[in-house]
């Protein structure tokens, strides 16, 4: 990463000062510059611009937009080329050797739940990428500040007034944003996969009460494929992974609209399994 | 003049045992679910031309099916067929049932 | 040879076993496309797109990026009333007191909001509903005064009802609220996606559902799964949203819908 913008690298180091850095010469997965974009946008309504391996795939954002830019610019260069793993649109967290798998589309309310399990002591893998080694089935972990966008927010805020939450970004084209820092053990494991034990796929819906209901295979098999990034790219090795997947996860729909309850029913599922051993209570 | 039905490709991959839960088709990359109906006989062809009184009865050997569940039967078939799953062909039959 | 007739004794069982419900060949469609949409929605100026898919704005609309964009389609829906005058089928369920909502009579497939299909074929022909022999269909009954419909058990094979096409058991369902027997208010919006489109609608249609299990009615074709639902520029939750309504695969039905800013 590499950027002249003082105010994107506070904020970058905000994030991720406990992540381990590398000196030296090493392979880079992605290089990525966010530079400003010159001439008379640099005075007058100054633009960020995202680079990668020196091309710009998106437009120009709003300058003081160049964190959450470089968010989901990291996002969609994972998106579009880590085709060696099966990816999951889905929320991941690990309790303790076990993994929960939380896919969603944009308001089911995955991202929501991954911050407040991570902030009951869940180790974040990702809020946005289920990524699975199709060879071992392991989930592997890259956290990342969470996006929480509108009415999470404060969803967020209440269910703990301390969580660690960065700059919010007013006026980005998915409304107003603000992420969760992870926390220092979830960067400082970041090379320690998770086995996958629970498929949960979340529900938000205003006012209804919490609904844990087991998923049939069949069921669960169709869901877990429906939000898989590569599973027509990968074929037969993506039908091979979600049938071993679902056949060794308990798979529930779940229903929800108060965090606090939804935690403690996904931590009492949790606790129930001897394997996840180290499951905060 | 009859309709004949056959799967010529490469074998399907079941992600269970064959005929059922989902199933992984190598030639078109596609996934399907298939209820039992479709689920047996799609386990029942072959790479030979074969009319659904034919499957059937290489399915459960001699069987008096009514006109409603022949209907029914080649109503299964044809969903395959718009999966992708089998091919038809209008055949004539000669003495030996050879399509 | 005894291994033999009793394997073929056994495929009898599964053959007459599996003839007793309606063939069923659901294709997979992946949502990688809307997966990714998600991502680059972030970024992208305006919608993002495959190429070589259609814009999902009717031709001669504009919608921008700061607008909430709906289509939506009227439909019918009849409610059978609690008592006399409908004749029922002879031996088929009693469907007095349900609501029925149109089905394209080549589609028509009842879906729970997580997915699981229930094929069924709800016609009406003349005056007449019918739900087809063979097939297993659910439908929902109002409860007085709520918003939602509880299903009630399944129906059997060969439930009809006549004399559906008097005024006051025949009803649109728009985007309004929809008043009838002055106790029962229905509210109806869903989301759905257009095959093949860039973008999502807010369809008004038929709310059928039911709390507890989230029976709901869709359109569909047999082959096509459910879209997950969302407002076009808006991650802001469902609310509102009741059901899972899918559009047909046809292009050309987005022709049927009509298009409006809200």
């Amino acid at each position: 990463m590499r950027s002249s913008d003082a105010a994107f690298f506070d904020t970058l180091s905000y994030f991720y000062r406990d992540c381990v850095r590398h000196d030296g010469p090493h392979f880079l997965d992605f290089d990525i510059r966010i530079r400003r974009v010159g001439g008379l946008r640099r005075l007058v309504r100054p633009q960020a611009l995202f680079e990668i391996d020196g091309l710009r795939p998106f437009e120009p954002q709003p300058a003081e937009n160049a964190f959450p830019s470089y968010e989901w610019g990291l996002n969609w260069c994972i998106a579009t080329s880590a085709h060696r793993y099966l990816m999951l649109h889905a929320g991941t967290v690990a309790l303790g050797g076990s993994g929960m798998i939380l896919p969603g589309h944009p308001g089911s309310g995955k991202s929501t739940l991954s911050a407040a399990l991570c902030l009951r002591g869940a180790r974040l893998l990702s809020d946005e990428f289920g990524l699975l080694r199709p060879e071992s089935v392991d989930l592997l972990p890259m956290p990342r500040g969470i996006p929480l966008k509108n009415a999470s927010i404060e969803a967020i805020q209440e269910f703990d007034g301390a969580a660690p939450l960065g700059p919010t970004y007013p006026k980005t084209r998915k409304g107003r944003v603000r992420h969760l820092r992870p926390d220092a053990q979830s960067l400082r494991q970041q090379q320690v996969p998770a086995v996958p034990r629970w498929l949960i796929f979340p529900k938000y819906r205003a006012g209804a009460a919490e609904s844990l209901r087991p998923l049939d295979e069949t069921d669960a098999f169709r869901q877990l494929a429906y939000n898989c990034f590569n599973y027509k790219l990968l074929g037969e090795t993506a039908f091979r992974t979600v049938g071993q997947l679902v056949r060794q996860m308990d798979c529930y729909s779940f229903t929800f609209s108060r965090l606090d309850r939804a935690v403690e029913q996904l931590m009492a599922l949790a606790a129930q399994n001897p394997a996840a051993a180290g499951v905060p209570q | 003049m009859q309709r004949v039905w056959r799967r010529l490709g490469p074998a399907l991959i079941w992600d269970r045992e064959p005929g059922h839960g989902a199933v992984f088709d190598p030639a078109t990359g596609e996934t399907h679910f298939l209820s039992e109906l479709p689920a047996l006989i799609a386990t029942t062809l072959d790479d030979t031309w074969a009319s659904h009184i034919e499957l059937v009865s290489r399915y459960a050997g001699t069987v008096e099916l009514d006109a409603a569940a022949e209907a029914q039967f080649v109503a299964a078939l044809t969903s395959l067929e718009r999966a992708e799953l089998v091919e038809s062909r209008l055949s004539d039959t000669d003495q030996g049932g050879r399509h | 040879m005894a291994a033999h007739n009793e394997k073929i004794s056994a495929n009898r069982r599964k053959l007459f076993k599996a003839l007793s419900a309606t063939p069923v060949v659901l294709t997979l469609r992946p949502g990688s496309a809307l997966a990714n949409t998600s991502i680059v929605q972030c970024l992208a100026d305006g919608f993002a797109s495959d190429a070589g898919t259609d814009d999902f704005i009717a031709a001669g609309s504009t919608c921008s990026q700061n607008d909430d964009c709906f289509a939506y389609k009227e439909l019918n829906y009849w409610r059978v009333p609690d008592q006399d005058p409908i004749s029922t089928a002879a031996g088929s369920d009693d469907l007095r007191g349900a609501v029925i909502v149109e089905t394209d009579p080549v589609a028509g497939v009842f879906m729970t909001t997580e997915g699981t299909v229930v094929t069924s074929r709800v016609v009406k022909s003349g005056g007449a509903l019918t739900i087809h022999h063979g097939l297993t269909a659910y439908h929902g009954m109002l409860s007085a005064g709520s918003r939602t419909l509880s299903p009630s058990q399944k129906i059997a094979s060969d439930s009809g009802v006549s004399n559906v096409d008097k005024p006051e058991y025949h009803g649109m369902l728009t985007g309004g609220k929809v008043q009838e027997e002055a106790t029962q208010e229905v509210e109806t919006i869903c989301y759905a996606n257009v095959p093949g489109s860039r973008g999502f609608f807010k369809l008004y249609a038929g709310t059928l559902e039911d709390p507890q299990t989230g029976l709901a009615i869709a359109y569909n074709t047999e082959d096509v799964l459910p879209y997950p639902q969302r407002t076009l520029n808006s991650d802001a939750g469902f609310q509102g949203i009741r059901q899972t309504c899918l559009l047909s695969t046809d292009p050309a039905a987005a022709s049927q819908f009509s298009f409006i800013k809200g």
